[in-house]
């Protein structure tokens, strides 16, 4: 039944994303071409317009994803179509799982989608040791190997794109429990919770940071490899934290019943 | 055992009670009209009993079972609202069904299209919103469910198909199922009734054989109906 439901949640957020993915990806076709071409003035003026115009789908890849999700969730499981989601045979964990799970193959999908234009628009070889240059200068100077740094990069920027899917959720949840304002009250506890736990990362980092005899490196420019990476591991163990903690809310609070419209 | 069993369900909506106490058990094989003004909490009952809300108090026992996967295995609902996906065409919402009800019946469901002139290739967003509803009353009655529950089934249909719908919902249930239908439209309904149940401001205040209804007050559902809840 979960694959059934993430079928269909897939299905229906991708009928959209999938025209900024092709958008993007052609763009990015054209803005290279143009670019080989730079030397002819024309070309140079086509690939700006271009190269703009690219940059704004690139955006919009990102940021509608994260409406798509939110609509998704929001308009499954409070709006009409609610009607047939929860009288389908499938348990309350079951729905909230499938949601989960095909918001973050769309994130993933999307981020693919972003690095793959870029990929087009600028890949050549000066580029790539321009960027492996600043990658190694950038974890040699905190002892770090380019692997290691990239997957703290990566493994912290994910978790924290698990812990605002979780914490929106659990915010549409709570709002959809009012009677009235669903959507405002839905807004209001997202950015309760964004704000929240942005106050209680940064105590933590600091409470840590102060164990560690390293707080006030924290607040200065230079920062030794120690420091960051006590910064990544606690950002990944928090967010971890806040992704978990929000998906069991969710879950509870979801299995307490719903209030459809 | 009954099919359907509410014992003292109440539920609120901020300071408005909108249903007190309801207790009502519905037998096999039977039909059961809850009929009541606009407002008078009938859609809300019925969206206790496919968990769509929470009950404040009370039980909801459904073939035995708790409001919960089970139950909505054994109940076909066909709510007020058109909950069918715009872009979807009607062949997509027929596999949808398939996927996810073991007891949807596709070719039951695509013979009845076609009596009802529903093209199966057709969008939903091409369709009117009685087209919309006749779509979702196929798919409600193509499942051999052990409860029907149908909120409105008439409501946005034209008067001359109400007749046509009704037989299409007789003849498509099993003697062995139970069907519940909500409504206000009492004068097109009642002769397929076995009971009747008036709900007026979230409080039941009649449950009784269609026929003994009638042949005590010498007159239709419809006209005791009017009579008690002053229309």
């Amino acid at each position: 039944m979960l694959n059934k439901l993430m079928k269909y949640d897939l299905k229906k957020m991708y009928k959209v994303l999938v025209v900024f993915y092709c958008l993007s990806l052609i763009l990015a076709i054209i803005c290279r071409v143009f670019n080989e071409l730079g030397n002819i003035f024309a070309f140079r003026v086509l690939y700006i317009i271009f190269s703009s115009i690219e940059y704004a789908i690139i955006a919009n890849v990102i940021v509608h994803a994260f409406v798509r999700i939110i609509l998704r969730f929001n308009n499954n499981f409070y709006k009409d179509e609610s009607y047939l989601t929860h009288t389908l045979p499938v348990s309350k964990q079951k729905l909230l799982l499938s949601k989960y799970l095909s918001s973050l193959i769309v994130i993933f999908s999307s981020v693919v989608i972003v690095f793959l234009s870029f990929f087009i628009m600028f890949y050549d070889a000066q580029t790539i040791e321009a960027i492996s240059n600043f990658l190694t200068a950038l974890s040699g100077q905190f002892n770090f190997s380019v692997a290691g740094f990239i997957s703290l990069v990566v493994v912290s920027l994910f978790v924290q794109i698990c812990s605002i899917i979780s914490m929106t959720f659990y915010a549409i949840v709570l709002g959809n429990r009012a009677n009235e304002k669903r959507a405002l009250k839905s807004l209001l506890w997202i950015a309760l919770f964004y704000i929240i736990s942005i106050v209680f990362s940064l105590l933590c980092i600091f409470a840590v940071s102060a164990m560690f005899n390293v707080a006030n490196e924290i607040f200065s420019n230079v920062v030794s490899g120690k420091t960051l990476l006590i910064v990544f591991v606690l950002a990944i163990i928090l967010y971890s934290t806040y992704s978990i903690f929000f998906y069991f809310l969710s879950n509870r609070a979801f299995n307490n019943g719903v209030n459809v419209d | 055992m009954s099919l359907l069993e509410i014992e003292n369900v109440s539920k609120s909506f901020g300071n408005k009670k909108v249903l007190n106490k309801v207790s009502l058990k519905l037998e096999k094989g039977m039909i059961m009209g809850l009929l009541g003004k606009n407002g008078s909490g009938k859609t809300t009952l019925l969206k206790l009993i496919n968990d769509l809300l929470t009950p404040d108090e009370g039980k909801i026992l459904v073939n035995g079972n708790e409001v919960g996967v089970l139950s909505k295995k054994d109940i076909s609902f066909l709510p007020e609202r058109t909950y069918l996906e715009p872009n979807m065409r009607v062949e997509e919402v027929l596999n949808f069904f398939k996927e996810f009800y073991e007891d949807f019946d596709i070719e039951k469901a695509r013979k009845l299209l076609e009596k009802l002139d529903l093209d199966e290739k057709a969008r939903l967003s091409k369709m009117s919103k009685g087209m919309k509803e006749k779509v979702q009353l196929v798919l409600v009655m193509s499942r051999k469910a052990k409860l029907y529950i149908l909120d409105e089934p008439l409501g946005g249909v034209d008067p001359s198909t109400r007749d046509y719908i009704l037989k299409t919902i007789i003849s498509n249930f099993s003697e062995d199922s139970s069907l519940l239908i909500s409504t206000h439209l009492i004068s097109d309904v009642e002769k397929i009734l076995d009971q009747v149940v008036f709900i007026d401001q979230g409080q039941i205040v009649l449950h009784e054989k269609a026929d003994e209804l009638r042949d005590k007050n010498n007159c239709s559902v419809d006209e005791v109906f009017r009579r008690m809840l002053k229309c």
